[in-house]
């Protein structure tokens, strides 16, 4: 049955209004191409570059998959809700998190957009300036202000974001064969050139020491990489419903995120890692010169960089149109416009030399609040709801799921411990372990399972006792009985 | 509130229309999916399979005894 209103498709894609049927734009092979443009940039360069120098090749590919893929995994069904109601990630979330805490949500979201935002386009500006002085020589202004090239990149994938998922759609598709194409071709040429036997006994340039102990060594290198890794495999998790409330079928949604940001991305994390290993160098930008020395050709390398510049600019594409969308969910009076600018700003921030360098800091810091977000959605889609919820209660911000004064408090206290729990384990600033344990467990995994027990016994023997779910179909009871009981 | 009628939307800052609109979808989505999807049934769109869980967890498991053989060989 249809609507007296008329909406059309755009009233959709640039507003929080709830994505019908035939809104619906993104097969699964379209997801999976979103999510690979979202996936193989800077972040994936430069997490697979720090794993090469700090674990040889054998242990550096296995940590970048494993890494990557399996919180993907585990977070995965989070893709489902916003694709079976058509809402905005943090709109579907509300039901779990109750409205006030889902500000603090936002927050955190708005951290990992700025941080994703500034390596992206940082790391273009690095890419450009080199490209630039090897092909019409240095000393200009071109060669040696980055911010100039860094500021490009995020102009061009604004717009980008700006014209809407509609008709981005094609050039990310595009964009991410391309991408796909030439990666596979940069890691043979790895082993091509430098051979296997080289790349499998070449030792990672920068790991790290314990003075005296090469087990202790070798076990904190271990640990780094992986938390990086799997930091990064886990900050995806507020980006999710951005995207699936596009999907067509929840199916897509949940292979299409889990693929396209895990296995396929994963190519160009295991190339940073074997080239990092080859050329004993972080800086992806250099890899590429040091291409075109070994090669005599700038073939290569002129290839290399249009990778970089069309993974980082689709980054920047795919990654300010769901914070524009979260921003005008929650800020309905915005317009588009606005929204998407609003969402750049902050970026010029983070423009310091030593933010690019930081990596494993800044996706530890960016996985850990993704992390306690992802836990308590999927302990409850699993052990409670099982994403079925009530659309009325969710756009009524006073009276829906508001739990104790907006805030569900077993997501809070969960929150509250799995932040503890993991700065005690690990301290990604300066690199210590409190409680003495993280080179014999990671903390960012460890963490993922106690913010999942801890909202699963709160919920279960505490909260839902005060504020039981509701019962629906909604539809067919009247306010009185959609009220809960409440403190 | 009239106490016989069903929750209305509450949301701060939607303009008159938006709210109107909203409106209509969620009756919408109360009339023609909600009681599907509460019986497991698909929404808007088809709902998740048993085989796409299967799926991801068989190649899943795959990586990860590839990690473990990997670190420990």
């Amino acid at each position: 049955m249809g609507l007296g209103l008329k909406i059309n498709k755009d009233d959709v894609f640039f507003s929080m209004i709830p994505a019908r049927k035939k809104d619906r734009i993104y097969s699964a092979l379209d997801i999976m191409g979103v999510q690979i443009c979202f996936g193989i940039a800077a972040w994936f360069f430069l997490t697979g570059s720090e794993t090469g120098m700090l674990l040889p090749a054998r242990e550096a590919i296995a940590c970048v998959i494993f890494g990557n893929c399996f919180p993907l995994f585990l977070m995965a069904i989070i893709a489902l809700a916003p694709a079976r109601y058509g809402l905005e990630q943090m709109l579907s979330s509300v039901p779990v998190c109750g409205p006030r805490m889902t500000l603090i949500n936002i927050i955190f979201f708005y951290v990992a957009v700025v941080g994703a935002l500034a390596l992206g386009s940082i790391m273009f500006g690095h890419a450009a300036i080199l490209f630039w002085a090897a092909i019409f020589g240095g000393g200009s202004f071109l060669t040696t202000n980055y911010f100039f090239w860094a500021v490009l990149c995020l102009v061009v994938g604004w717009f980008f974001a700006y014209i809407g998922p509609d008709n981005m759609k094609w050039v990310i598709n595009v964009a991410a064969l391309f991408m796909m194409f030439v990666l596979i071709g940069l890691v043979y040429y790895i082993f091509a050139y430098h051979g296997y036997h080289e790349i499998f006994t070449a030792q990672p340039a920068a790991p790290v020491v314990v003075p005296g102990d090469p087990v202790m060594s070798h076990r904190w290198s271990l640990a780094v990489a992986l938390e990086m890794n799997v930091g990064l495999g886990l900050s995806w998790t507020y980006f999710y419903g951005q995207w699936t409330r596009l999907a067509k079928s929840e199916s897509g949604a949940y292979h299409g995120c889990q693929w396209g940001w895990g296995l396929l991305s994963c190519i160009s994390g295991v190339f940073a890692a074997l080239a990092a290993l080859a050329i004993q160098q972080y800086d992806p930008t250099i890899w590429l010169i040091q291409i075109g020395k070994d090669t005599g050709s700038m073939f290569l390398p002129v290839i290399g960089l249009l990778l970089m510049a069309v993974a980082n600019i689709m980054a920047m594409t795919t990654c300010i149109y769901p914070a524009a969308i979260t921003a005008i969910t929650h800020y309905p009076r915005l317009n588009w416009f606005t929204a998407t600018i609003l969402c750049c700003i902050p970026v010029f921030f983070c423009f310091a030399p030593g933010f690019y360098n930081s990596i494993s800091a800044i996706y530890a810091i960016i996985g850990l609040v993704c992390n306690i977000y992802g836990a308590v959605l999927v302990t409850d889609y699993i052990f409670f709801t099982k994403g079925v919820f009530s659309m009325r209660r969710i756009f009524n911000m006073r009276e829906g799921y508001w739990y104790w004064h907006g805030i569900n408090p077993a997501a809070a206290i969960a929150y509250i411990i799995g932040l503890a729990f993991y700065l005690w384990t690990y301290n990604p600033i300066t690199m210590v372990s409190m409680n003495g344990w993280f080179p014999y467990i990671t903390a960012g995994i460890p963490t993922f399972v106690l913010c999942c027990a801890v909202y699963y016994v709160l919920m279960k023997f505490w909260v839902l006792k005060f504020w039981p779910l509701p019962i629906l179909p909604t539809s067919k009871q009247p306010a009185a009985q959609q009220m809960e009981v409440r403190l | 509130m009239d106490q016989s009628q069903p929750m209305p939307i509450y949301f701060k800052g939607m303009t008159e229309s938006q709210k109107k609109v909203t409106q209509e979808i969620i009756d919408e989505w109360e009339r023609d999916f909600e009681d599907s999807v509460v019986h497991g049934k698909g929404g808007y769109v088809e709902m998740i399979h048993i085989r796409d869980y299967v799926i991801a967890g068989l190649i899943n498991l795959a990586i990860i005894i590839y990690f473990v053989i990997a670190i420990n060989s």
